[in-house]
Order: C-alpha cells, then structure tokens, then sequence
C-alpha cells in the first residue's frame, strides 16, 4: 500500500511529466492570448473614440459650445482631493477662460462616481454632470440623471449658480449653503455634494 | 444524446439557476430589466458553448493534473472576447452590466458544465449541452427581470421597448412600456433582497410544478 502511495508520487515529481503540463499550460494560454490580441486590434479604436465621445459629450453638458485645454494636476489639487476623500481625475480649462471642468470621483453608495463639475469664473457651479455611477438603479441612479424631486428640480441642477468655498461648503438637507436630498437617496446625494465642494476648493487653488 | 432529453434538462429538471443554483449573484444583482436578462443570458450562452466546444475538442490534450487551470483560461479569454466586443458595439450593454460581463469568468454554471460535461463527452454533445444550459439560463434570468421589472419600476422592456415615439426596439436607454402608474411599484423587489425574495418564490414554484406533475405521473402508473 504504502509502496505503491511512493512510486505515484515518483510518477508526480517526473521532470518530463512537469515539462509536459507547463508546455501545455503554456501552449493554451499563448493561443488565448494571440485570440484577445486579434480582437483587442479590431475593437480597441471603437472603444477608445466611444470613451472620448461619451467625456465630451459630459464636458459639453456643462459648458456648451467650448472647447477645452486639459490642465496638469499639481500637489496643491492633489492635496485638496485628498483632504474631501475623492478621487481627481482631470482638470480641463475652457479655451475662453470662462471657468474649469474638474472631473472627480467621490465615493457614492457603492463605488465611486464618476463626474465632472463645472464652475464659473467667479466660483460659482455652471453645471455638473455625471459620466459614470453604479448606484443602486431607481434610486441612487436618479441623483446622477438629475431626475426632478417633487418640487421639480433634479439633485444635480440646484446646485447651478450657487457657490462653495472652504469655509461655507454645500451641505445636505441642513445649513446655511443648503442643498436637498431624494428622499431614500440621501449618501449618493451626499456624495455628489462632496464632489462639488471638492471641485469648487480645487477651483480656488487654481490661481 | 438526445437532444430533447438534454434540453429539459437544461430548462427544468437540472436547471442551472433554479435546480443547481449556481451564478446566482450576477443573477439576482442584473435582473432588474428586460434588456440586462436577455443581454446577460446571450452572453452566458455564447460563453457556455464556446467554452464547452473547445474544451471538448481539447480534452485529450489537457492533462488531469491542470485541467482547473486550462478551463479557466479558455472561459476568461471567451469573456474577454464578448466583453471588448460589447464595449465596442453595444456600449449601453456594457455600462448596464458593468462588471458583471467580467465575472462570468467565475460564474460555476461554466466550470461546472466544462468539468461534468466537456471534459468527458464529444464535442457535439458538450455544443448542445452548452447550448441547453445557456438557454435554461436566460428563460430563468429573463422570467425573473420580468417579475422584478414589474414589481420594481411598474414597466415592461425597460432598456430594450421605447415607446416615447412610437414602438421602437432599440438597444439600452429606454424606459420600456409603463403597466403601473409612476410611484405605485416598490423599490425593495429591485433591491438585493427583494432578488433572494423573488428567486425563492420562483423555486418554489417551480419544484410545486414539477412535484405536482411527478405525483401525476406517478397515480397514472398506480391506475395501470
């Protein structure tokens, strides 16, 4: 019995035998791997300009009609988008100087949402849009398509015109710079707003 | 094999969602509209039998000993394909599922029939199997979007049915046909619980039915 449990494990440990599962492995991961390239070429160009097309798009819902010229991102941004707990992905200037896109990635009710905000240059938000979010569909879902509350403004659009600073930020459902919430949707609110007030600190601190 | 044994196999007796329970978190997390399920559900099915047919053809080359390991890179490199072509092609696919395309990698419907099914028999066999299962797969998925649709938003082929300017099937972004007026349907079906809620009652049904035709059968034997 025992003998026998020996010479298996002989068989196991046979170079030969190694050799033969990795050259396979190998083999069937290289064909797979020749199969992705192939698609990737055929599909990679499509992605890449639906991408482009899907930020511009979100880019021309806040300033209409404008052309932009991305920004470098320094320490000092970095430092603020740190300091809210969101992610700062891209600054855009608009070509006529009439204010900034910021794209920022709060933390919403599960993952994060990903948003561009623009503001003004007198501080002010001239619009916010939101690129891609995965909250809960039929209620976070509605903060980010702006769907009108019962007083018929959206979540996004009552922040337009209104302006945050470090001191006096947006504040959900309470406060002297307040914004209003739907009802059951008040952490993807919450987030939105933390992407605003972010956006609108970093905006300071680009001189 | 036969062809129609297989096929009742897939849709009821050994169904992959129902019967084995398996793949059930993207089940319960996509279907909440007509549009997720049959998107999901085509996926799945293409994945199914392409990993199925291949692994089949190469089930004499590929050792024991890293067979676990082969599989999985065939069914990745499969998703992966599916994944790049919808992003490329039907983006609003894509961003409905989001993740969920990706994880079909790890979804147990395809190791399991890859393991019990491909790894053994020929490759029609394991084509038809893939083929029956993927379809047991989506009449599930898509039975329950229609429920939890229902229930959840009050609508009917939401993504998939615009009826905003006349009857149009267009791929993602439409609200689908309203049934229920605005603000009736409840939001708890659409959410994770009210998935294990809705997918319950659905087994339930379904082993009351099979249970019921069994007995049938069974009184019709004692008749005889």
């Amino acid at each position: 019995m025992s003998g026998e449990a020996v010479k298996k494990e002989k068989v196991q440990m046979d170079p030969k035998y190694i050799l033969k599962l990795s050259i396979t492995l190998l083999v069937i991961c290289l064909v797979v791997a020749l199969a992705l390239g192939f698609v990737n070429g055929i599909t990679a160009d499509k992605i890449a300009a639906l991408q482009e097309q899907a930020k511009q798009e979100s880019l021309q819902a806040v300033f209409p009609d404008a052309t932009f010229n991305e920004v470098e991102i320094g320490d000092e941004q970095l430092a603020v988008a740190t300091e809210y707990g969101v992610e700062l992905m891209y600054i855009y200037e608009v070509a006529d100087g009439s204010g900034y896109a910021i794209e920022v990635g709060p933390s919403g009710f599960s993952g994060t949402i990903d948003m561009i905000v623009g503001i003004n240059a007198d501080g002010s938000v001239a619009g916010i849009s939101v690129i891609s979010n995965t909250e809960t569909a039929g209620i976070g879902t509605n903060v980010c398509s702006d769907k009108p509350n019962r007083n018929g403004v959206g979540v996004l659009s009552q922040f337009i015109g209104l302006t945050a600073t470090a001191d006096n930020p947006f504040t959900v459902n309470s406060g002297s710079n307040q914004v209003d919430a739907i009802s059951g949707a008040t952490v993807t609110t919450r987030a939105i707003t933390t992407g605003v007030n972010a956006a609108s600190v970093i905006y300071g601190t680009l001189g | 094999m036969n062809f129609g044994k297989q096929f009742k196999e897939g849709l009821l007796t050994n169904n992959p969602v129902l019967v084995q329970l398996l793949g059930l978190c993207s089940v319960l997390a996509i279907s909440t509209s007509l549009f997720n399920g049959i998107g999901m559900g085509v996926c799945v099915t293409l994945v199914l039998i392409g990993a199925n047919v291949v692994i089949s053809a190469l089930r004499k080359v590929i050792p024991d000993k890293i067979r676990i390991a082969a599989f999985i890179v065939i069914i990745a490199g499969f998703v992966t394909v599916i994944d790049l072509l919808l992003k490329a092609y039907v983006p609003a696919l894509s961003n409905s599922l989001g993740v969920f395309i990706p994880l079909i990698v790890v979804n147990c419907i395809i190791l399991a029939r890859a393991e019990s099914v491909a790894y053994k028999q020929g490759i029609g066999p394991s084509f038809i199997d893939g083929l029956c299962q993927g379809i047991g797969y989506t009449i599930t998925l898509v039975i329950l979007c229609i429920v939890r649709e229902f229930l959840g938003y009050g609508t009917f082929g939401g993504g998939l049915i615009d009826v905003s300017n006349g009857f149009r099937i267009v791929l993602g972004g439409a609200d689908g046909i309203r049934i229920l007026p605005e603000g009736v349907a409840a939001s708890l079906v659409t959410m994770p619980c009210g998935g294990f809620i809705t997918l319950g009652i659905m087994i339930a049904v379904m082993n009351w039915a099979m249970k019921k035709a069994a007995d049938k059968s069974a009184k019709k034997e004692e008749t005889k």
